[in-house]
């Protein structure tokens, strides 16, 4: 079993165009913090508030909703939909008292890896540094 | 093939007192939406096939809990009681029910059940109006501005209904407290069959009335008003009321709307408090209120119960409740309880009859805070 180090800190949902590829190509390079951990997704605009909450509950110190820019959506409304959820997060997860540092929504072109590391590289230092990040911050009973 | 978790269930429910006479299904919401439900029949299952039963299992996690059944029930069968107590066993064999938006909002409940939670929940409070941080009297806001954040996209003003609650309030002379620590009364998470969960906001949520000397518990939301004050038991000595029956018989400077009102009992009100009368005194004061075909505690669920099962037998119950009340002619719907206003406004949103859209649906709080009089 991995120790608490080890594991992965940061859920990162990728829309499966533009910001995988980027994600793809920073962990080529070991660019990308161990700690991030990807969940690839068709369209940045599918992301239900519901999962996000459920990966925070699940005990993921901060995630991250990556979708492509605007104007480069295969699917249409993607990054509008995408932004859309991020908002209610956003607002959520500030009446929870989880601070920016527990939830971060950002769009990517394909070219743009570099954005892509540095802003989740920031969110998985930032989530380490939280006191929510340590296992006995308290457990979520069903 | 019971097991002896619902066999001790079907003991302490007196589940053997059913006559299969069928007056709950015959006036169960829900079994006349759904021909196939039917709390006799459930009752039945119960007993004769246990959990191994799919129509047991489909219909405990179907059922409203809104306790109609029981209104009807010549045995005094507590059928609500016994569907919310049969959730956990279902939970336990990783049977679980459909629940509504993903499961967000029970996630939002159960996170706010951690002890190290320091929430930012009063950012709605507006500032003119005065509170406390402590003191004998607390409204107790619930889940509202988690509400109105997540079902955004119903315009409703739910944090508005809080603070016409503390608006109220005030020109009673009270000043409440309110508590930025409050968590989620655990209503929807005990009828979700999430025990433990429900537990823990139920302790940090006494540890804080007990650090502020709260004795009396006003609500706007008859769920959290059962929850309080049924749900945590009479040892904790709280007093808790409904905002409806808290006003019953004050003495408010109010304005007649000219209007015409039609009130939605909610469940938890109506027939789990028996509190019919003072919602619509308190309407009577300021409106016209005319009478839906089902009322009082003989009144419909508004379709949804715990965000647990919503889908096209829901809103088939809710599309009859605003056909009741267009039926009546009454321009607005009132309802005490957000919930039910939650769900109906839902229904609403997706019809495009010229009638049944064009229904105001308010909270009773709204109506009494728009009609007070201005203060000389």
């Amino acid at each position: 079993m991995p120790s608490w180090s080890d594991r992965p800190l940061v859920v990162a949902f990728l829309c499966a165009w533009a910001p995988y590829r980027c994600y793809l190509e920073a962990q080529a390079s070991g660019a990308l913090s161990p700690r991030i951990l990807p969940v690839k997704i068709p369209c940045g605009g599918r992301i239900e508030p519901g999962l996000v909450l459920s990966a925070l509950e699940k005990g993921a110190a901060g995630v991250a909703i990556v979708t492509c820019r605007e104007c480069e959506c295969r699917h249409g409304r993607g990054p509008e939909l995408g932004r859309e959820a991020a908002d209610r997060l956003e607002k959520l997860t500030h009446l929870l008292g989880l601070g920016p540092e527990r939830f971060k929504a950002f769009s990517c072109s394909a070219h743009e890896t570099d954005l892509l590391v540095r802003e989740l590289n920031g969110l998985a230092e930032a989530a380490e540094a939280s006191p929510f990040s340590r296992p006995a911050s308290g457990k979520v009973q069903r | 093939m019971s097991g002896a978790g619902l066999e001790k269930l079907i003991q302490e429910y007196r589940i053997y007192h059913c006559l299969e006479c069928g007056k709950c299904t015959g006036a169960c919401p829900l079994a006349q939406a759904d021909r196939a439900f039917s709390p006799r029949l459930l009752a039945r299952e119960a007993i004769e096939q246990g959990l191994s039963s799919a129509c047991l299992r489909e219909g405990a996690w179907a059922c409203l809990t809104c306790g109609l059944c029981t209104e009807r029930c010549p045995s005094g069968i507590d059928f609500a009681g016994f569907v919310a107590a049969l959730r956990p066993l279902l939970l336990e064999r990783e049977l679980p029910g459909r629940i509504s938006h993903g499961g967000a909002l029970q996630t939002l409940m159960r996170l706010q059940a951690l002890p190290t939670l320091r929430q930012n929940r009063l950012d709605w409070l507006d500032p003119n109006l005065k509170t406390a941080r402590e003191g004998e009297l607390l409204f107790f806001g619930g889940c509202a501005p988690y509400f109105q954040v997540f079902l955004s996209h119903l315009d409703l003003d739910l944090t508005g209904i809080a603070n016409s609650v503390i608006l109220l309030l005030n020109r009673l002379g009270i000043t409440p407290a309110v508590l930025p620590e409050e968590r989620c009364c655990g209503h929807d998470l005990y009828y979700g069959g999430e025990r433990a969960a429900f537990e823990s906001l139920k302790e940090l949520n006494l540890a804080s009335f007990k650090k502020t000397g709260v004795r009396t518990v006003v609500t706007a939301c008859p769920e959290c008003a059962h929850t309080l004050g049924d749900l945590y038991g009479p040892e904790t000595g709280l007093e808790v009321q409904h905002l409806a029956a808290f006003l019953a018989g004050q003495d408010l400077n109010l304005e007649r709307t000219g209007q015409s009102v039609t009130y939605q009992d909610p469940c938890r009100l109506a027939r789990f408090a028996g509190i019919t009368d003072a919602p619509r005194e308190l309407l009577g004061r300021v409106a016209e209120v005319r009478e839906m075909a089902h009322f009082g505690r003989s009144a419909w669920c508004c379709g949804n119960s715990a965000w647990i099962g919503c889908g096209r037998y829901a809103k088939r119950i809710q599309i009859q409740r605003l056909e009741e009340a267009w039926a009546g002619g009454a321009q607005t719907l009132v309802t005490a309880c957000p919930k039910c206003l939650i769900h109906l406004t839902c229904a609403q949103r997706d019809l495009e009859d010229p009638g049944l859209s064009r229904i105001e649906l308010k909270d009773i709080t709204t109506v009494m805070a728009q009609a007070l009089k201005e203060e000389p």
